[in-house]
């Protein structure tokens, strides 16, 4: 069963990330490669990249667009802005708990 | 160097992200970790998923040349698509004011059963839809679905009998409005013992209101 970004292992993190930057544009994947290094400072790799978005487009959460010069744009699906909702909703919750415990430190 | 990197993918992967994936690599500066990046994707794209991606989509893509060769004869339109595997099913129902599942964009983008595998019958509700039933590997049986309405409590469940005998399902109850395609995925070699009729029926209740989609599915070997 494939589902939102469950089951991922160690392809979560960059599939949450490239629907961050999907979120706000389509992009291709070096504009994707940039952004995400930009943004959160996170230098990932095409291998890593394309294992993402292998992974997200076989689970509808991405679309692929038709091709500009071999470059070839990524769209968020409604599909993977509802699993991004719910992961961001997950990480909010973690990290209200997590200041929660530390007030003292 | 990224060529012959490149050449370590499998031919399927090769033949879906080379060209892009050359341009990505190219209009960056290759760094040293990039190899032994690329190096981990070649092992991931050889061991994970991306094989049962390319299948189900070349699957897609027969079932549409299929349907459309016979039916439509230039391209698949979806309506037309339910209507041929899915006599009853009603495409034309109207969204009226206060339903819970209205007709949907999405909904004109199901395929349906392909080789070694036949949908006979599939009624479904707009919006919603007996999504794909792919005999690659593995098997993947899946129902689309597709709320509106954002408030109520949705219940969304998905089962499968074999034979007239409870085989698989599944059940959540997701946030509305929700869109997301609820999957049951059968190993390769359990491929081999799955021949004999299906039903599947995938059934989403929200506030007591009640809507039902089915098929019957032949397994072939």
């Amino acid at each position: 069963m494939a589902l939102g970004l469950e089951g991922m292992g160690r392809f979560s993190e960059p599939a949450l990330l490239v629907l961050l930057s999907l979120a706000e544009a389509n992009r291709h994947g070096y504009a994707l490669m940039e952004d995400i290094k930009v943004s959160y400072g996170v230098a990932m790799g095409p291998g890593t990249l394309y294992g993402a978005l292998a992974r997200l487009e076989e689970r509808g959460l991405i679309r692929p667009l038709p091709p500009h010069d071999r470059r070839r744009p990524y769209g968020l699906t409604p599909a993977g802005a509802s699993a991004l909702r719910s992961q961001l909703q997950t990480l909010q919750a973690v990290v209200e708990q997590g200041l929660r415990r530390l007030p003292s430190w | 160097m990224v060529k012959w990197l490149i050449r370590l993918y499998p031919k399927a992967w090769r033949e879906r992200y080379q060209d892009e994936f050359e341009v990505v690599v190219g209009e960056g500066n290759l760094r040293f970790r990039d190899v032994f990046d690329i190096i981990g994707g070649v092992m991931d794209a050889h061991i994970a998923g991306v094989k049962v991606m390319l299948a189900r989509r070349k699957s897609r893509m027969n079932t549409k040349k299929l349907l459309g060769g016979v039916v439509l004869g230039a391209g698949v339109v979806a309506g037309a698509v339910a209507g041929l595997v899915s006599p009853n099913v009603d495409m034309s129902v109207s969204h009226r004011a206060g339903s819970l599942w209205s007709p949907s964009a999405a909904v004109a983008a199901p395929a349906f059963g392909v080789t070694g595998l036949r949908v006979q019958r599939c009624n479904c509700f707009p919006g919603s839809a007996i999504h794909h039933v792919n005999s690659g590997r593995p098997v993947v049986l899946a129902l689309y679905y597709w709320v509106d309405r954002g408030a109520g409590k949705l219940r969304v469940s998905f089962t499968l009998t074999r034979n007239g005998r409870y085989f698989t399902g599944l059940v959540v109850r997701p946030s509305l409005p929700a869109e997301r395609t609820l999957e049951t995925e059968f190993p390769t070699p359990y491929r081999f013992r799955l021949a004999g009729h299906y039903k599947l029926v995938g059934r989403m209740s929200i506030d007591g209101e009640t809507k039902v989609a089915s098929a019957r599915i032949i397994v072939g070997t």
